[in-house]
């Protein structure tokens, strides 16, 4: 990157478990990682690998059980004091997987899009009014749209009413879990589109959850790859599809659907087994092959790895 | 395809619904072959009607739906005739199955997974010993992939994972012994590397119980993995449709072209994705001309007055564009969408 990077968020060892005792089930063992302002941050895995969870833990929907989430070089989680608390809130906002489930169906849309600002400020209703219309203008809907309710809206508008939800707090980084996957392929690109836009506008920072990783190399600069509550790989996103390191990502890779029938006749798939890593005697790392490319490895592994990516470059 | 007789003949077929007196016509006129043996794709967005359209086969549609007009020839029979529900019962399941998107409904929550799967054999075939029944069922387990089928019988649907259950559910619809298995979305609810197994236990199955397949999804993706030919449905109409390659490599109506440039392998970062402008029609509303030319931007004039016909682009490819009349002016399709053929899977040097 040429610009000095600025690390917006900071996550540390961050672990979060539900249940305790015997039924204890640590769904995050600690996650590592930093996103740096103005980027798109992806974080893939398959569904119950915790990618949802570590986005709730930074949202503070989920109570973190160790590690630290610094924002802005500040600590977030756990116990914060009241100042910081609002700031975050403004600051940090969340677009959701389903369009249907995430908004109030007996709430009209200048409720919905409202909402956060009622709660966190004191704004005379003609101001609310006319932020609540720039922000539906912003996401492409009109106006008009403020006094109908959810369920007049197709999938795709539903989305954007809750993009401009998150965006009427004038928020610095926003958390997208799957927000494109409920929707119908023509649909996807308007969103990711508007997203784009939005993001170059106003210097926005994404954190973008998906299970999707075609979809994920068109939008985002770096990618970490998750599995069952750790981060197996991660690496500025053509790095990642060039050289798939771990043999989990490969696997992902690999099963990617491609709109090509001739390329998909002829496609090898990867299963991952992760009895295949010999992590009993040699305890995985997590190290850096080339620089900014960091894979979860044993000693051994590490070797190989090295090797393969020195011959891919010499190629 | 291994030979060309058709298993299946959906002629003219009008669906209609009606919603508190209000009539949306949901299929408008489709006309379809399927041929024995084969694996036919049905692609189309939400709302264009390739769910309703299949459930017509198996008697499935809403009580508030209807065929108006049209006939379905299966085995010398017309479906659409088709009245009661023991009519039906001739049908589906043991001629017509269906695999649906959501594994967890289409099992039964508080019976083993081995009852459910004895239930579909002991239907078909009463008069079976029980020992050999359950032997056949544990068969069909192994067959869509299950390991130690034995002990995964005794077991309830929440014990097992989004893609057992859905192989479950193949075991079920298979142990009816059909001729067509209709898979509606069956791995949109599921991961990609587990999507990637179950198309290939679709495969296997069809192999192995010579079924045809009529595969209903809206990723391309998957249509290429596994369909011998596509059906591209917009607005309650099939609109083109053709072998895997001509739709995939030479594509001639304006929707398909629009389809096949969403993808997002297309992308180039950095660049607005391409993106369909618009919604499709209001089907309560009578359709005219072609269902798509509000969204396309190139669409002729005739486009907004005369529905088009099929014009045939070779003898197993057909669309229904006023482009492809030869008075038409001529409309190249969008370059990009050439660059389908150099998408190319990712090589790992292990």
């Amino acid at each position: 990157m040429e610009k000095e990077k600025k690390v917006l968020l900071d996550v540390k060892d961050l672990k979060v478990s539900f249940g305790s005792g015997k039924k204890k089930f640590e769904a995050v063992k600690g996650v590592s990682f930093q996103v740096y302002e103005g980027e798109t941050f992806g974080i893939v895995g398959e569904s119950g690998s915790g990618k949802t969870t570590i986005g709730r833990a930074i949202m503070r929907i989920y109570p973190t059980s160790g590690g630290d989430i610094l924002y802005k070089g500040e600590k977030i989680n756990g116990r914060i004091d009241k100042a910081l608390d609002r700031k975050v809130t403004q600051e940090i906002q969340m677009i959701f997987q389903d369009p249907i489930a995430s908004l109030n169906e007996r709430a009209k849309v200048d409720y919905i899009v409202s909402e956060g600002l009622t709660n966190t400020t004191r704004l005379p209703k003609e101001e609310r009014m006319s932020r609540v219309e720039k922000a539906l203008r912003e996401v492409g809907l009109l106006p008009e749209f403020a006094t109908r309710f959810p369920h007049e809206f197709s999938g795709g508008q539903r989305q954007r009413i809750g993009i401009a939800r998150s965006l009427i707090m004038e928020p610095q980084f926003i958390i997208a879990d799957e927000p494109i996957s409920a929707l119908d392929v023509s649909v996807r690109a308007q969103v990711l589109n508007l997203l784009d836009k939005l993001q170059k506008e106003r210097n926005l920072t994404y954190l973008f959850i998906a299970h999707d990783l075609s979809v994920m190399r068109f939008i985002t600069d770096r990618i970490a790859v998750v599995h069952q509550g750790q981060i197996v790989e991660m690496a500025e996103t053509e790095e990642l599809y060039q050289h798939p390191l771990h043999p989990y990502t490969q696997a992902l890779l690999s099963a990617i659907p491609l709109p090509n029938p001739e390329a998909e006749r002829d496609k090898e798939l990867i299963v991952y087994d992760p009895s295949m890593h010999h992590y009993e005697t040699d305890a995985p790392v997590w190290s850096e092959i080339v620089p900014g490319h960091f894979v979860l490895a044993n000693q051994e592994e590490i070797k190989s790895y090295k090797e393969k990516i020195n011959a891919g470059i010499s190629k | 395809m291994k030979n060309n007789d058709i298993i299946l003949q959906a002629k003219d077929v009008v669906v209609k619904f009606d919603l508190r007196g209000q009539i949306l016509t949901a299929i408008r006129n489709v006309s379809l072959d399927i041929y024995r043996g084969e694996t036919i794709a049905i692609v189309g967005e939400s709302g264009s009607g390739k769910s309703v359209f299949t459930k017509t086969f198996n008697g499935l549609l809403d009580k508030n739906g209807y065929i108006a007009q049209g006939e379905i020839h299966y085995d010398n029979r017309d479906l659409a005739a088709f009245k009661t529900e023991k009519d039906w019962l001739q049908i589906r399941g043991r001629e017509i199955a269906m695999i649906l998107q959501e594994p967890m409904t289409s099992l039964n929550p508080l019976k083993t997974i081995g009852d459910q799967i004895l239930e579909s054999i002991t239907t078909r075939d009463p008069k079976l010993p029980k020992n050999l029944a359950k032997e056949k069922a544990l068969q069909y387990l192994r067959d869509v992939g299950i390991t130690d089928a034995e002990r995964r019988y005794k077991q309830y649907p929440h014990e097992f994972s989004g893609g057992m259950r859905q192989r479950v559910v193949i075991a079920t619809a298979i142990a009816c012994k059909p001729k067509i298995l209709i898979c509606d979305e069956p791995t949109t609810a599921l991961d990609v590397t587990i999507q990637a197994q179950i198309l290939k236990v679709i495969k296997d199955m069809k192999e192995k119980y010579d079924l045809t397949v009529i595969f209903i999804t809206h990723d391309l993706g998957v249509v290429a993995n596994i369909a011998d030919r596509v059906a591209v449905m917009y607005a309650g109409d099939i609109i083109e449709v053709g072998k895997t390659d001509e739709i995939f490599y030479n594509p001639q109506h304006p929707y398909t072209w629009a389809l096949l440039s969403s993808m997002p392998q297309l992308g180039v970062k950095g660049e607005e994705l391409f993106s369909i402008n618009g919604t499709p029609p209001n089907l309560f509303n009578e359709v005219v001309g072609d269902a798509f030319a509000p969204r396309n931007p190139k669409a002729l004039k005739i486009d907004f007055v005369k529905r088009p016909p099929y014009f045939e682009v070779s003898p197993t490819h057909k669309a229904k564009t006023w482009l492809l009349d030869p008075r038409s002016p001529k409309v190249e399709p969008p370059e990009h969408i050439k660059k389908l053929r150099d998408i190319k899977p990712i090589k790992f040097n292990n």
